[in-house]
């Protein structure tokens, strides 16, 4: 046509992500029943579930890969593996939201295409074999988002989180585009493997502007995934969005945000000088050690998991080291177990709260073990996991990117990794403590919703499935290569 | 199915009565599920002597069980698996055969309680978190069983979770465990990348085969060290055993006891050809082993508590089993968690007698003559009591015996040997002397009931004297299993050898001097027991003028180690836990005045850099671009 394939199977999960949001605006006009269109978004989520699986078993059964748009658009085992990282975020996320909306009086019938522009945003990203496509899939899946955290529009700190969310984000960007720019400008290109061609070239002599640029690359990305020190805003985003929102970007955002990092990671970035490799180390070392001490001096639930999420980004940054062997398979099984585990335990947590996400505070928790069992063995199993106790999800996550990185030769920042660990259990533990060990004075208040309930079945599910059966889900993305791999670069 | 691989059902039999216990237990009627869950492990039971007979005749006494592939990355595998033989089924025999009749007592003991089916789903999740430690052919699966106790014992410590302190002693219990077991972790993960793989019997071949430096061997055991301090309380992460006395006595007994704190002494037995080739870890594991063994028999001293005395002998006898695992002598190690097995049962279940009959009482200043009301509860303990204090002829003479002569003849530990010798004498005079002070100001002397305790006084019941009677008889029978090899036959060292091969030699004395190392053990038991005897018995009781003496406070502060972890790591009686756990009531806001310690200091800063304005985010994010800018500049530009 113009010179370029198009290959429409490769980018037919995100499309069809595409047009349901697509149909789901206009449909809103006439039909503004949210949980129609909760239901909509889950047939959505389902379709391009149904296109990923498809790719998946005929790329493992054939061992090559398809891509796009000139290899800007790629997908390889890792995309697919994101692929459905995000889909089970966003599944569980809507689940959270379809009885949640209506009863905190949030029930727009924008939401739902929101959130799964937001996911196709999130595929693209995932996706992306060029820096241009990387920056088009995180504005679609980031505006989204921004929208998304001042949904609640009465709510002070809603609105503050989306407003802070958006100032930062820009900010990032900045920094991203720039980086981009100081790429472009120092080798002449922005698809990953000719990048990493030209840095590797005989007499290139631009590394200055491309270890700036790769810089300032890494910088904005790390503020997506809440690196530290660029993580401020995700503690403070993450309390003031409402429930079903945060659920959905502490998993899916996260997780498109680690596949780009891990595809530049694997790709040009090691070609870089050594000392771009000594500053994510150190963005690592301080975010493990600030997420977990942040999570100790929580009083509240939901901010608790919001210093775990930056805790957990600093495990995934583990995996980053070793993108290039084991990392990236091994960052894929991390977020799956992490996307069940934490948009469970968001789950739990929207049951528990009154409808301005209020009243999550630990004491609030008190005698639920007795009180509402189901909810609180749910709620536990998700925090052991995250703890990491052996044979839930959670453990084998965080096994397998110590065991990478310890391959790729961080041992020192396995030990770290091991050691904080250890105070993770300290603030994961106290809420089980709170449920079990405490009598309630305060009456939790009882809402049900069907929805919430399978989403926590099915997480509670996975969480002890993949914990117990790890090896399979291991071995269907384990099968091949990145495509940028297979084709030398 | 062979009768040998029935055996590897027992972990399933164990883990379905805990599942019909937890689902359905509210809907049982009392003793029903005491009864169920004691099925399961009297089942168990079964298989293991079953597999236990089918080994005796076979040629190559090990079995493996493939059980399914778990993970495999790329040359990180981790299938899973069972080992059965000789050491794996003793184990295995102690754990259900004990815990069998822990689980009968039990029903008595916990009668009326209303968590009685919780209880007991607890306790049959121990059972067979326990089994599939010592059944496991990896050090991963090891570590599954061995997170799945620590998990279990929580649960149980915390068990009348109404008290505060009990919740606190429970996770203090699983904090300090977490420490051992990151040395767990990094020592598998060492392990596999200097072996390539984590099958316990691969990595033994291997390392008997000289694949991996004597340096890394070193090192990994030096965790697998560490990992075994915290499971089996022993210096420095001994502090949380105490405390957990806080749950039901037949925890203690099977748990903090018999089975679960002897986890560390099997690891490194099981991994005996790897610690065998490194005479640095284990000349640790025997000083570790010997200075917890006295310390603790120091801290036994002044404890009031009935119970608080036995947590501390127990910690004590574990360093003498540390010491045998330490000087290469394996099968003594086991032999000692064998016999010790019986007595340290029979004493907490004997003190669970005392307590039930005295109606919660458990102060030993005011108890004494209490042989009068029980004798069954007082014979047996006696027997329990001469047994741990190293009596002729008593089951805990021989293994002690054992292990003094092992270590004075062992030619794995250099020249320190003789000074853990004498350190182990020595402890052997105190464990006389604190176990007669236990059983004399129990049941001898005079009465120092409380009115309510005399009008409750009484012999308990049969369901708990019966269990009483056969652990009594085992104090006495088990040691004959094991007599001193230079002038008797000798089963259990065949029978463990036959599993654990390691190069590990003993030198051989002269007949003579073997009978007058035999002469000493006695007299160190003869003369703590006369000591006590003279103190108690004679002259009454406790020295009143020692009641505020230094040493007596320091004994009685368990050496102090609380004391000295209180500034160390967080402050806090109640160990790292607790301590953290007091950030619940708001310290954040009192800052940092209260002494939160480093950690309540670092996390306070970070809360500090946490304002909430968007504008001095935006600028700590510049800033961070800055300086990185600045780094790579400086740094990537030269290159």
């Amino acid at each position: 046509m113009f010179g370029i394939d198009v290959n429409a199977a490769a980018f037919a999960p995100a499309l069809v992500l595409l047009i349901v949001a697509a149909m789901a605006t206009l449909w809103s006009l006439f039909e503004a029943d949210g949980r129609f269109m909760a239901m909509l978004a889950l047939i959505g989520v389902v379709m391009s579930g149904l296109f990923n699986v498809q790719l998946l078993l005929e790329g493992n059964a054939s061992g090559t890969y398809l891509s796009s748009f000139g290899l800007k658009y790629l997908a390889d085992a890792p995309a697919i593996g994101f692929n459905f990282v995000i889909l089970i975020g966003t599944a569980l996320a809507v689940l959270i939201a379809y009885d949640y909306l209506g009863r905190t009086d949030l029930d727009h019938p924008e939401y739902y295409p929101l959130i799964l522009l937001s996911s196709c945003g999130a595929m693209v990203m995932a996706a992306a074999g060029d820096l241009i496509t990387l920056i088009l899939g995180l504005e679609i899946m980031s505006l989204a988002v921004y929208v998304l955290s001042a949904w609640r529009q009465n709510a002070r700190e809603s609105e503050e989180a989306g407003m802070k969310y958006f100032l930062l984000g820009a900010f990032a960007s900045a920094f991203l585009i720039y980086g981009i720019a100081l790429m472009y400008g120092a080798t002449g290109s922005f698809s990953y493997g000719s990048i990493a061609a030209a840095l590797q070239a005989d007499g290139f002599s631009n590394v200055f502007y491309a270890s700036l640029g790769g810089m300032m690359i890494l910088a904005g990305l790390g503020f997506k995934v809440a690196f530290a020190p660029f993580h401020q805003w995700a503690p403070d985003v993450y309390t003031g969005a409402p429930t079903s929102v945060t659920a959905f970007m502490s998993v899916v955002v996260k997780a498109a945000a680690f596949a780009a990092l891990l595809r530049i990671a694997s790709s040009f970035f090691t070609e870089l000088p050594p000392v771009l490799n000594q500053v994510l180390v150190v963005l690592i070392v301080l975010t493990l050690v600030i997420g977990n001490l942040g999570a100790l001096l929580q009083q509240g639930l939901k901010r608790m998991l919001a210093y775990s999420a930056v805790a957990h980004a600093g495990y995934l940054g583990l995996a980053v080291l070793a993108a290039g062997t084991t990392g990236t398979k091994a960052a894929v099984w991390y977020l799956t177990a992490y996307a069940l585990m934490n948009a469970g335990a968001f789950a739990v947590l929207s049951l528990m709260t009154d409808r301005n996400d209020h009243g999550d505070a630990l004491e609030r928790f008190a005698g639920l073990g007795r009180t509402r069992p189901g909810l609180a063995a749910a709620l536990s199993i998700f925090l052991l996991s995250l703890a990491g106790i052996p044979l839930l999800a959670g453990f084998v996550g965080k096994i397998l990117v110590f065991q990478a990185a310890i391959s790729a030769g961080y041992v020192g920042l396995a030990v770290l990794g091991i050691l904080t660990s250890i105070v993770a259990v300290v603030y994961y533990i106290r809420p089980i403590a709170y449920m079990y060990f405490r009598d309630s004075e305060y009456k939790a208040p009882e809402i049900k919703s069907r929805a919430t309930s399978i989403a926590i079945g099915l997480a509670v599910i996975g969480t002890i499935g993949l914990g117990i059966f790890p090896g399979w889900w291991y071995g269907l993305i384990n099968a091949g290569k990145s495509i940028m791999a297979m084709a030398g670069l | 199915m062979s009768a040998v691989e029935l055996a590897a059902l027992a972990p399933a039999l164990a883990l379905l009565g805990a599942l019909i216990n937890g689902l359905f237990g509210r809907a049982l009627k009392e003793p029903l599920p005491g009864y169920l869950a004691s099925a399961t492990v009297g089942l168990g039971f079964l298989f293991s002597l079953f597999a236990f007979f089918a080994l005796q005749s076979m040629e190559e006494p090990s079995v493996h069980i493939a059980l399914w592939d778990y993970l495999k990355a790329g040359n990180f595998d981790l299938s899973l698996g069972f080992t059965i033989d000789t050491l794996s089924v003793t184990m295995m025999l102690i754990i259900t055969g004990v815990g069998f009749l822990i689980h009968l007592y039990s029903i008595a003991y916990m009668h009326g309680d209303s968590g009685f089916s919780r209880y007991f789903s607890f306790l049959n999740l121990f059972v067979a978190a326990m089994l599939i430690l010592v059944l496991a052919d990896s050090f991963f699966l090891m570590f599954i069983g061995w997170e799945g106790v620590g998990v279990c014992s929580y649960l149980l410590i915390s068990f009348w979770y109404t008290e505060r302190a009990n919740a606190d002693a429970a996770r203090k219990a699983f904090i300090t465990n977490r420490v051992g077991d990151v040395g767990f972790l990094l020592a598998m993960f060492l392990t596999v990348f200097a072996f390539g793989t984590l099958n316990i019997h691969e990595v033994n071949e291997l390392a008997l085969a000289g694949a991996v430096s004597g340096g890394l061997i070193t090192v990994i055991g030096l965790f697998y060290l560490l990992a075994a301090t915290g499971k089996s309380a022993q210096l420095p992460l001994q502090v949380w055993l105490p405390d957990a006395m806080a749950g039901p006595t037949p925890v203690s007994a099977l748990i903090h006891a018999a089975t679960m704190v002897t986890a560390g002494v099997y690891l490194i037995a099981r991994a005996g050809p790897l610690f065998a080739l490194s005479p640095v870890a284990s000349t640790w594991v025997a000083w570790i082993g010997a200075l917890t063994a006295i310390i603790a028999a120091f801290a036994a001293f002044a404890q009031t508590d009935i119970k608080k005395i036995l947590a501390f002998s127990t910690i004590s006898q574990l360093g003498y089993m540390f010491v045998a695992v330490g000087a290469g002598a394996y099968w003594v190690g086991i032999f000692h968690v064998f016999t010790h097995a019986f007595f340290k049962a029979l004493l907490f279940l004997g003190s669970g007698s005392v307590i039930h009959a005295l109606g919660g009482e458990q102060d030993i200043r005011k108890m004494g003559g209490l042989h009068k009301h029980m004798k069954v509860t007082s014979f047996t303990s006696l027997i329990a009591t001469l047994a741990i204090a190293g009596v002729p002829f008593f089951a805990g003479f021989f293994s002690k015996d054992a292990i003094l002569a092992h270590v004075f003849n062992s030619e794995l530990i250099g020249g320190s040997k003789y000074l853990l010798y004498v350190l182990l004498l020595v402890t052997a005079v105190m464990t006389a002397f604190y176990m007669f002070r236990w059983y004399f100001q129990i049941f001898r002397g005079e009465e120092r009931l409380s009115e309510e305790a005399r009008a409750h006084v009484h012999e308990s019941p049969a369901l708990m004297t019966v269990p009483l009677m056969i652990l009594a008889f085992f104090s006495v029978a088990a040691g004959y299993f094991g007599l001193p090899e230079f002038a008797f036959p000798n089963v259990f060292s065949h029978w463990i050898e036959r599993s654990v091969e390691a190069p590990v030699s003993f030198g051989h004395p002269s007949v003579g001097l073997e009978w007058f190392l035999i002469l000493l053990s006695v007299a160190a038991a003869a003369l703590g027991l006369g000591i006590g005897y003279w103190v108690y018995a004679m002259r009454k009781g406790e020295p009143a003028r020692g009641d505020t003496g230094a040493l007596r406070n320091l004994s009685a502060s368990g050496a102090g180690f609380d004391a000295l972890y209180r500034p160390l790591f967080i402050r806090s009686s109640e160990g790292l836990a607790s301590g953290l756990s007091s950030l619940d009531s708001n310290v954040v806001n009192k800052g940092v005045s209260q002494g939160a310690g480093s950690v309540g200091l670092l996390a306070n800063v970070v809360r500090w850099l946490q304002t909430g304005y968007a504008r001095q985010y935006a600028l700590f994010m510049f800033i961070g671009v800055a300086i990185l800018a600045l780094v790579v500049a400086l740094n990537g530009g030269l290159s």
